[in-house]
């Protein structure tokens, strides 16, 4: 291989036929009298350009359909012209310089064109000199040539990240393993599971309870998980009233004034405060509008007025905070429970944050935009990070992230997508520049990802997403097979 | 070395025994001049950056001169055939080597030799390809070229001893056809590939297997003082042919010439190009000939197409040139030097050859 071109980060290498390198593939070019090394990622592999080769292919062409003969080559010199024209152009991206096997940012060098040494480097070496997976490793998957990545748990520490892929490319496989990873270095999740997908990670393959039997524990809205008004608390009952229920500003004043007289005078329920909005003295408009939410609220069964009914997230996460995770099933309720839900789960968790009765926690959120307000975006950003929720999102309508999202997301981990609308989408995205992500995510396999971030040192990765042996059901379902 | 294009259809399109016994001497001649200089430097022709020193045209034939004309024909009908495709089919075969120069060495240069030989059948059009075969040219080997003085003198010479011995295999070896040429049927006396009479001798071996040999001429410029004369047939509608053999100039008659020399039209609308015609057929016979060539053979653009195959399956192209190059650095560990340009050294940016 020699090196063709440099312009900014971008480099162009000649390669030859019996050098095997692939789009994702990492060069070393070394230079010798410095005694430093550029860590290039191939984004893309090109036929270099030779002159004459249009020529060549086209008498080529005539010689394959139209024409039939022989060649008495003796010299076999046509070894060496297949050679030319099977040359091709790697079209590199610079990440970083390595000196003394350690990682160097420093990139405004350049290499000799001439004495440089390029070679493909193995995958176990690169993630040697990046030193990643070597505290609290999570293995991910494979490369290509079988080298297992581990990305560190801590990675995802603290951070936002994103998994998303078009349907049926493995984001929801990669966003389990990284759960499972989670869980086995001791860290507390919660999965907003709209699917229903989660529920089985308990069970191995074969159905049996796993090892994590004790860690994952399954709320079911409605089911297992009710929650009284009081325990809900005024501030997210109030949300719930306003950005759910849509309950107008001038009932909701009224609703405040009702929550705390009720709580001064005792207890405040669905039945305590339907009996206090009936006595109390206030606009019929808004008697009826506040009453219509509670009874809306009766309905969908998840508040209720029986304590012994009550299931209390502080008692169920000190369960999961050596390691587990709660279990969120959305897939069986309405679109608005399931926003009643979140809301109440994401105000119960802040709450507990605050309070610092949980240190820190993991949220998986599968398809976001179905049940996120739209306020609660910027929150994950900014204020619940802080708090020590760290979300990881898992979509795979990359349009429905919010672009503050991208633009914040610490580790990002990217299936297949082909689609130009959903690729500008994912051009928000600030770990990785647009065209490495353009020209390696829509050649993509399935269940391969590209990994950048935090989890990979900002160097950019392509995975093979390793099997699960748990029993999933993120499948999708099929008539013939 | 046999090497089949397309081994699928091996079976349906055999191409038949090889046409042309492969030249060994020249192949012997190849080795043991890149043998003298394994291991030196050369300079490779750059392809990129064409420079005024390096500049390829094509190599002209032997005797491939300007066809000057005495003026323009009084008798014009008298020498102008009206042609009729003929419906009695021949099978037509065309001929074409190319010389290129591949680099620069201290003592000479490198050229590449290739040959091809392409004809039709029943059911397609088929052809045999010879080389490459490569040649270091320096002062002590080019005395088998006679006494040339110049590069392109040198590249002429060894380019047509190795056409006149396709030629003559060819002309061996088919029975009944038509065989074309590239160029001309006049040779120098003092030319080394004519000194043993090669092409009469290919020509009379052509004859004794009922074969007809023609040679169409690309670079031949025929006129009339300064006037291109192969514009007297544009407004004739029709195929036909104008005998101009003994109206050519001086110069014309220094050589020695094998044919009827005539301007060709062959397709209504297509070209005018000399073309030349075994003597040894007579008139009559010559013009029988064209007449079966159109009936037999597809003729595009005036020029027959399975001499247009031969030149296509020849021509090297820049990518092979690079081949070659990487050939001679792998197999003759020639090492690629840089080649000195002594414009751009002088004039820097302002060197270049822009036709200038």
């Amino acid at each position: 291989m020699k090196i063709f071109k440099k312009e900014n980060d971008n480099v162009q290498v000649l390669c030859f036929p019996d050098e095997t390198v692939e789009k994702g593939d990492y060069l070393l070019i070394e230079d010798c009298q410095s005694d430093r090394s550029l860590l290039v990622q191939v984004i893309d592999v090109q036929f270099a350009n030779i002159p004459g080769m249009m020529e060549d292919l086209l008498r080529d062409q005539i010689g394959d359909s139209e024409v039939f003969g022989e060649d008495y080559d003796t010299l076999n010199m046509n070894s060496q012209i297949n050679i030319l024209r099977d040359i091709r152009l790697l079209i590199g991206k610079i990440r970083c310089s390595i000196k003394n096997n350690s990682i160097d940012m420093n990139v405004s060098w350049l290499p000799s064109r001439m004495s440089s040494a390029i070679h493909r480097i193995k995958p176990d070496k690169l993630f040697q000199i990046l030193g990643i997976g070597k505290l609290q490793p999570i293995n991910i998957g494979e490369t290509d040539s079988g080298s297992d990545l581990f990305i560190d748990a801590e990675a995802l520490d603290g951070g936002l990240s994103i998994i998303t892929g078009m349907k049926g490319s493995g984001k929801s496989h990669l966003s389990k393993l990284l759960l499972l990873g989670l869980i086995d270095h001791g860290a507390p999740s919660i999965v907003l599971d709209v699917n229903g997908e989660y529920s089985n990670l308990c069970l191995s393959r074969e159905g049996k309870p796993n090892r994590y039997e004790e860690k994952i524990i399954l709320l079911k809205v409605g089911g297992n998980f009710k929650v009284t008004l009081e325990y809900a608390g005024l501030r997210t009952v109030s949300n719930i009233m306003s950005h759910n229920l849509e309950l107008p500003e001038t009932s909701l004043r009224e609703f405040h004034r009702i929550w705390k007289d009720l709580e001064r005078r005792g207890r405040v329920s669905l039945k305590t405060f339907k009996v206090a909005l009936q006595t109390s003295n206030i606009n019929e408009h808004v008697r009826e509008a506040i009453l219509s939410r509670l009874n809306t609220l009766a309905s969908f069964n998840f508040f209720t007025d029986d304590e012994r009914e009550m299931l209390r997230i502080e008692d169920v996460s000190n369960r999961i905070s050596k390691g587990g995770a709660l279990i969120l099933g959305l897939n069986e309720v309405s679109p608005t429970q399931r926003r009643i839900a979140v809301e109440f789960m994401l105000g119960k968790l802040v709450e507990l944050l605050r309070s610092w009765q949980l240190k820190a926690v993991f949220l998986f959120a599968e398809e976001a935009h179905l049940y996120l307000r739209e306020t609660y975006w910027e929150d994950i950003v900014t204020r619940m990070r802080h708090l020590g929720l760290f979300t990881i999102f898992v979509t795979n309508q990359p349009d429905t992230i919010e672009d503050s999202i991208y633009r914040q997301a610490d580790s990002i981990f990217l299936f297949n997508f082909k689609s130009e609308h959903d690729l500008n989408a994912l051009s928000k995205v600030a770990r990785i520049d647009n065209e490495t992500m353009r020209s390696i995510t829509q050649s993509l396999r399935p269940h391969y990802c590209l990994t950048v971030g935090h989890v990979t040192k900002e160097v950019p990765l392509v995975v093979k997403v390793k099997p699960l042996d748990v029993l999933t059901m993120g499948e999708t379902r099929r008539f013939f097979t | 070395m046999a090497v089949l294009n397309n081994p699928s259809e091996a079976v349906a399109v055999e191409t038949g025994p090889e046409v042309v016994s492969f030249p060994t001497h020249f192949a012997d001649l190849s080795h043991k001049s890149l043998q003298d200089i394994a291991g030196k430097g050369f300079e490779p022709l750059e392809l990129t950056v064409p420079d005024v020193d390096e500049f390829e045209q094509p190599t002209p034939q032997m005797g491939d001169v300007d066809l000057r004309l005495e003026g323009v024909p009084r008798d014009w009908e008298g020498r102008l055939f009206k042609l009729e495709p003929s419906s009695n089919r021949v099978k037509v075969v065309g001929i074409d080597t190319t010389c290129r120069r591949i680099g620069r060495t201290r003592s000479g240069f490198l050229c590449a030799l290739r040959g091809t030989v392409a004809w039709r059948d029943d059911y397609a059009y088929r052809y045999q390809r010879y080389g490459p075969l490569l040649f270091h040219m320096n002062g002590r080997n080019s005395g088998l070229l006679g006494n040339r003085q110049t590069d392109s003198a040198l590249l002429m010479g060894v380019e047509a001893l190795f056409e006149r011995e396709i030629q003559s295999q060819v002309c061996h070896h088919f029975k009944d056809s038509i065989i074309l040429l590239d160029g001309c049927l006049a040779t120098h006396g003092s030319d080394p590939a004519e000194k043993a009479g090669r092409l009469e001798a290919a020509l009379s071996a052509a004859r004794s297997n009922g074969n007809s040999v023609l040679a169409f001429s690309k670079h031949t410029r025929i006129c009339v003082g300064e006037r291109d004369a192969s514009t007297l047939l544009d407004n004739w509608p029709h195929h036909c042919i104008l005998y101009v053999g003994d109206l050519a100039s001086e110069q014309f008659k220094t050589l020695k010439l094998l044919g009827h020399t005539f301007i060709a039209k062959l397709s209504p609308t297509g070209y005018s190009f000399r073309m030349d015609i075994d003597k040894e057929l007579g008139l009559l016979t010559a013009v029988a000939t064209v007449q079966k060539l159109m009936g037999s053979e597809v003729i595009v653009q005036g020029y027959p197409e399975v001499l247009r195959l031969a030149h296509i399956f020849s021509i090297f192209t820049a990518m092979e040139v690079l081949g070659i190059q990487r050939f001679l650095a792998a197999h003759y560990g020639l090492r690629i030097e840089r080649p000195r340009h002594t414009r751009r050294l002088l004039f820097g940016p302002f060197g270049k050859w822009d036709g200038a």
